[in-house]
């Protein structure tokens, strides 16, 4: 531990941070609808409480918040490891990583409310994750199915 | 060798729990724990037999100590638990050893083994315990022991009813006990109901008390005895399997309540009123239980009446103890008691054997002439069936000799003290015992020649009797009209020589081993000692000319073919029908007790389903309607709308924590 | 009833605000009559401007090295962070994620935290992460899927989350703490006075006893729990000071069943994922 000063308001930024993120964190996991992303949004939550533990830890001049951190990674990881290995579950069954899917368990009789899809964003064409390379074909073009074309044209 | 009397009570419940653990490893082989561990203990307990002295009594730890209630955790050891347990650990390796062939491939097999070990320990605790409190646990302990077994084969609807029944009536007479417990806590100054020190206190004690106490006792005995008026259960009990009907049904269990009543003699001595109840009570039992046996189409229903018959017996032996014969009374009850547990064990076992070989049937319509497809089974059954008759020199004789002479001794010790109405009664309970003899003689043998003589004929289904049991099906029982196998005969040959000789090792007028035993017990010292007397000839002729007219009786109407039984059904058809019906005893029992109960509990069910129940539901209804009107739409399923309530309780906290 | 400054009052809303309205622009959903690329700039520049309210909140360190690590670390964790649950591909995600977990653990390295922050960046930007990104190919569609595009009710979440971290800062300036700093000159104090009995700032504070902070404070943490070598400040120059040394001391005397039960958990995680994870055909593995 490095012999530096640690104020009371040092420990106020450290904080308001591990706040910040834990409040993040818990945006993540209520809007977005994406199993994985939900999950790192969790892990985002661990972050802010770990960072809130290491303040306290130096403010104390105590390995305590440290102690307690390193058990938070130890969790989150077996945190990590289980709900992954649930998403490929999950995944396998519906082929889908949304997590609207899975709502059986709720009071009898309830209608399912439908996700507001004209809302959605719209699809943005143009360079991005989505958008694949194009090799110019060379040589002759081999024969390919209408369907097929027309699917990957969509 | 006393002190290791521990052991006896521990090495069947190590092997009990060593099989309820681990016995479906074992497989076929469950059944060694308990009989070695039952051998062991009967081992042990000749050594406490022969090794015993004087009473002694060992602490084993304190159980309960509150204020001035004091149960510590003490075995005692003195005559008639020396007599006891080698009594009871004998019989119970034998029966272990002949389960062991009778269960064979029962699915329960380990169960039943690992109750049999429960109850050997709980019986010996029983007998070892030196304090009224504990022997009221170890008391109970069997009782749940004996429902265990009488169910055993619960999947029947008949075992489970005949289980429960038991267990019902039990209660009624647990009752009497816990309430004569708190009795004698109320009246003992130091709280502390060891039988030493209750024993010790007699001189404080006013003789109410004592009666009122006695009685309770008495109660108690009655159920777990099967005695007038709590005896119904016992003829049910018969649904468990044979073994057990042998072990705790006739040799030990039901005898558990006469331990009682001899156990508590120096309690109850020197109040005139106790034992003419008891004997009287003994009396009615036997000659009630004689008559019902005397129809009876089901040999293992003869044998349990024909148990509740012998034990009316031990009842009127001890009920004879009034003036100087207490002493004589307690030594002839207890002997009965000692060789009927050999002889009807061996009686049990024997009608096992014949049900293991006929398929599980029991009804002796459908089965006769036995005798040359088991001859072991037949010889054994014979030698069981002249002792219970009581016929010299087999060790029934002995034992019912001496109950029959403690009546007489009683009857003239009251003409002495001049109580003539007890001095007529004691009479009168004579002779009724002397032809309750007869009867037993003639009903054993009847039960006797119908299975082993006669035509030879074999179960089959097309019986007409056959219409309400026709689930078995024995085509492939490979020991279907065979003599059993060693491992069953074994068991019935060691008994029958036990039979023919237990009385007569024993017995008073040959060595007087026995009353020598009884007299080192607590308490016993101080009893009132009889005088000398010699072999009483007349009611030992009595006696036996009355088993031997029954005897032949027997053989004149089952000995071979003849339509004389159903003609004498016809002419004395009341009769026959009140035997048959047993007086209609559980009727009287269903209209008078439970009938009511049934009706009562009706009308609490009705209130409790509309009054308490209506008036929950009634409340229930609020939080109810505001959960549908409310917050029925947050259970919708969607794992963020529920983190989002998290959230939001969470910000809750924190302004309930910071402004408040 | 609660004592704050006015001036942290602001801010704090300030932040909330400006954070709120940011993260519902940034937010994946239809923006009607505008351009997507246009609202999420200004959503992400609120954030920023929020984030750096956040940062006057409280000190920094004093070098000026220190300093300027420190907001950089800051402000890219929040900004970071906010982007992560924003990226329209939850490939961005993981590596948005990435970058918070390493400007993390730069401030615990900033509060001397030096394996803690090693450890970090092992396990989660390292191992995590990749799985995260393993298991995301494994599962991802072609294209972007309708459920990336669409946040589940932005605007109640945003709102939700804002009131949260509202109330966390204010639960935290409220802190007792608080008023006795702004007693103090402000000349900085070392740690060693830092360990100052908390009865004494519930004394200041004049808390009734029974209140859930007098409760927390009559604890008396500091004392009981810490071993000796953890108190730096009292160590006489010159003595090297402990570092990993006297973590694993800590762990392994103080906190060893701690550290075994979380082993223990591990593995049983390990088992859980490996049966959860393993195809099954008709009920059976395969």
């Amino acid at each position: 531990m490095p012999n530096t000063i640690f104020t009371f308001s040092d420990l106020t930024a450290y904080l308001a941070i591990g706040a910040a993120l834990f409040g993040l964190g818990t945006i993540g996991f209520l809007s977005r609808r994406n199993l994985i992303v939900m999950f790192l949004s969790a892990e985002l939550m661990l972050q802010g409480v770990g960072l809130t533990l290491v303040g306290f830890g130096r403010f104390h001049g105590n390995w305590n918040g440290q102690i307690l951190t390193i058990i938070i990674l130890t969790v989150a990881a077996c945190e990590a490891a289980l709900s992954l290995a649930l998403v490929v579950q999950l995944f396998n069954r519906s082929k889908s990583l949304d997590v609207s899917i899975w709502r059986e368990i709720r009071e009898a009789g309830l209608p399912v409310l439908a996700e507001l899809d004209q809302d959605i964003e719209p699809f943005l064409a143009g360079p991005g994750s989505e958008s694949y390379p194009h090799l110019s074909p060379s040589g002759r073009e081999p024969e390919v199915s209408v369907v097929a074309s027309g699917h990957r044209a969509n | 060798m006393t002190h290791n009397a521990w052991l006896v009570p521990a090495l069947p419940l190590v092997a009990s729990l060593l099989t309820a653990l681990f016995g479906h490893r074992l497989g076929k082989n469950a059944h060694w724990p308990v009989v070695a561990g039952i051998g062991s203990a009967f081992l042990v307990s000749l050594g406490v037999l022969f090794g015993m002295e004087h009473p002694e009594k060992f602490l084993l730890m304190d159980w309960i100590h509150v204020g001035s209630l004091q149960i510590p955790l003490e075995f005692g050891v003195d005559g008639l638990t020396a007599m006891m347990l080698p009594m009871v650990t004998f019989i119970a390796t034998l029966v272990a050893l002949f389960a062991a062939g009778y269960m064979a491939g029962d699915p329960g097999y380990t169960r039943f083994f690992s109750v049999v070990g429960l109850f050997v320990f709980s019986m010996t605790g029983l007998v070892l315990s030196n304090n009224y409190i504990l022997t009221y646990g170890f008391w109970e302990c069997v009782g749940a022991c004996s429902y265990l077994l009488i169910g055993f084969w619960h999947e029947k609807p008949s075992a489970a009813a005949a289980a429960k029944k038991a267990f019902l009536v039990n209660r009624v007479g647990d009752l009497g006990f816990a309430i004569g417990l708190f009795w004698l806590w109320t009246i003992i100054p130091d709280g502390n109901l060891s039988y030493d020190n209750v024993f010790g206190m007699l001189k404080s004690l006013n003789e109410t008390d004592r009666l009122g106490i006695g009685l309770l006792f008495f109660w108690a005995a009655t159920a777990k005895s099967a005695q007038m008026p709590l005896y119904v259960w016992l003829p049910d009990a018969m649904e468990g399997p044979t073994p057990v009907s042998a072990l705790i049904h006739a040799a030990t269990m039901v005898t558990a309540g006469v331990y009682l009543i001899a156990r508590s003699t120096p309690l109850l001595v020197g109040i005139d009123s106790m034992a003419p109840i008891v004997a009287s009570i003994g009396c009615l039992t036997a000659v009630m239980a004689g008559f019902y046996a005397l129809t009876q189409t089901d040999l293992k229903r003869v044998l349990a009446y024909s148990t509740i018959s012998q034990i009316g017996f031990m009842f009127m032996g001890i009920g004879s103890g009034v003036g100087s014969v207490v002493q004589f009374a307690v030594v002839a009850g207890m002997f009965h008691l000692f060789t009927h547990a050999f002889f009807k064990a061996l009686l049990f076992l024997g009608s096992g054997s014949v049900m293991h070989a006929m398929g599980h049937v029991i009804d002796m319509r459908r089965f006769g002439g036995l005798r040359h497809r088991m001859p072991i089974t037949c010889w054994t059954f014979l030698v069981g069936s002249l002792a219970l008759a009581g016929l010299p020199p087999l060790s029934g004789f002995w034992s019912k000799d001496e109950v029959l002479a403690a009546l007489s001794q009683a009857s003239h010790a009251s003409e002495a003290s001049g109580n003539h109405g007890v001095a007529s009664l004691y009479s009168m309970i004579y002779w009724v015992a002397i032809f309750t003899a007869g009867m037993t003689a003639f009903y054993t043998f009847r039960a006797f020649f119908k299975t082993f003589f006669g035509p030879e004929k074999l179960p089959s289904p097309t019986d007409p009797e056959a219409a309400h049991d026709d689930h078995h099906h024995h085509g492939d029982d490979p020991y279907f009209g065979k003599e059993s196998p060693f491992v069953m005969t074994l068991p019935l040959q060691i008994l029958a020589f036990c039979a023919v000789f237990a009385g007569m090792v024993f017995a008073e007028p040959t060595t007087g081993w026995f009353a020598h035993l009884v007299e080192h017990s607590v308490g016993f010292t101080e009893l009132p000692h009889p005088e000398s007397h010699g072999f009483d000839w007349v009611t030992a002729i009595l006696g036996t000319s009355s088993g031997l007219i029954g005897l032949g009786l027997a053989y004149m109407m089952y000995g071979k073919p003849s339509d004389l039984p159903s003609r004498l059904a016809k002419t004395f058809r009341p009769v026959y029908e009140a035997s048959l019906n047993k007086l209609w005893v559980d009727q009287i029992y269903h209209a008078m007790f439970v009938a009511p109960i049934l009706a009562l509990a009706q009308v609490c069910r009705y209130f409790d389903t509309y009054g308490v129940d209506g008036l929950v539901r009634s409340v229930a209804l609020i939080p109810r309607n505001i959960a549908t009107g409310l917050l029925l739409r947050f259970q919708n399923g969607v794992i963020q709308a529920y983190a989002g309530v998290a959230a939001l309780a969470i910000v809750g906290l924190l302004f309930i924590l910071v402004f408040t | 009833m609660f004592e704050i400054q006015p001036l942290q009052l602001t801010q704090c809303l300030l932040t909330c605000l400006f954070g709120g309205l940011g993260t519902y622009m940034m937010m994946p959903h239809r923006r009607y009559f505008a351009n997507p690329g246009l609202v999420f700039a200004i959503g992400l520049g609120l954030v920023v401007l929020a984030a750096s309210h956040l940062l006057m909140l409280g000190g920094s360190p004093v070098p000026i090295v220190s300093k300027v690590f420190f907001n950089i670390f800051a402000i890219f964790s929040v900004v970071a962070s906010a982007l992560m649950i924003t990226a329209r591909d939850p490939v961005h995600s993981a590596l948005w994620f990435a970058v918070v977990v390493l400007s993390t653990s730069g401030l615990f390295l900033l509060a001397g935290a030096g394996f803690l922050a090693a450890g970090t960046v092992i396990v989660y930007a390292g191992a995590i992460i990749v799985t995260f990104l393993f298991v995301i190919m494994l599962a991802q569609s072609e294209g972007k899927a309708v459920y990336d595009r669409l946040a589940r009710q932005p605007a109640q979440a945003s709102l939700t989350g804002f009131i949260l971290i509202w109330c966390l800062l204010i639960v935290i300036l409220t802190n007792p703490g608080n008023n006795f700093e702004s007693n103090q000159s402000s000349e900085p104090v070392e740690v060693s006075t830092r360990l100052t009995p908390a009865k004494d700032l519930v004394r200041m504070r004049k808390f009734p006893v029974n209140h859930p902070v007098s409760r927390v404070m009559n604890q008396n943490l500091t004392t009981e729990l810490a071993l000796p070598e953890t108190f730096d400040a009292t160590l006489p120059p010159g003595v090297p000071q402990p570092h990993v040394a006297g973590l694993g001391a800590a762990m392994y005397t103080t906190h060893l069943i701690s550290s075994e039960l979380v082993g223990a958990i591990l593995f049983v995680a390990l088992a859980g994922a490996v049966v959860i994870a393993t195809p099954r055909v008709g009920g059976k593995p395969a």
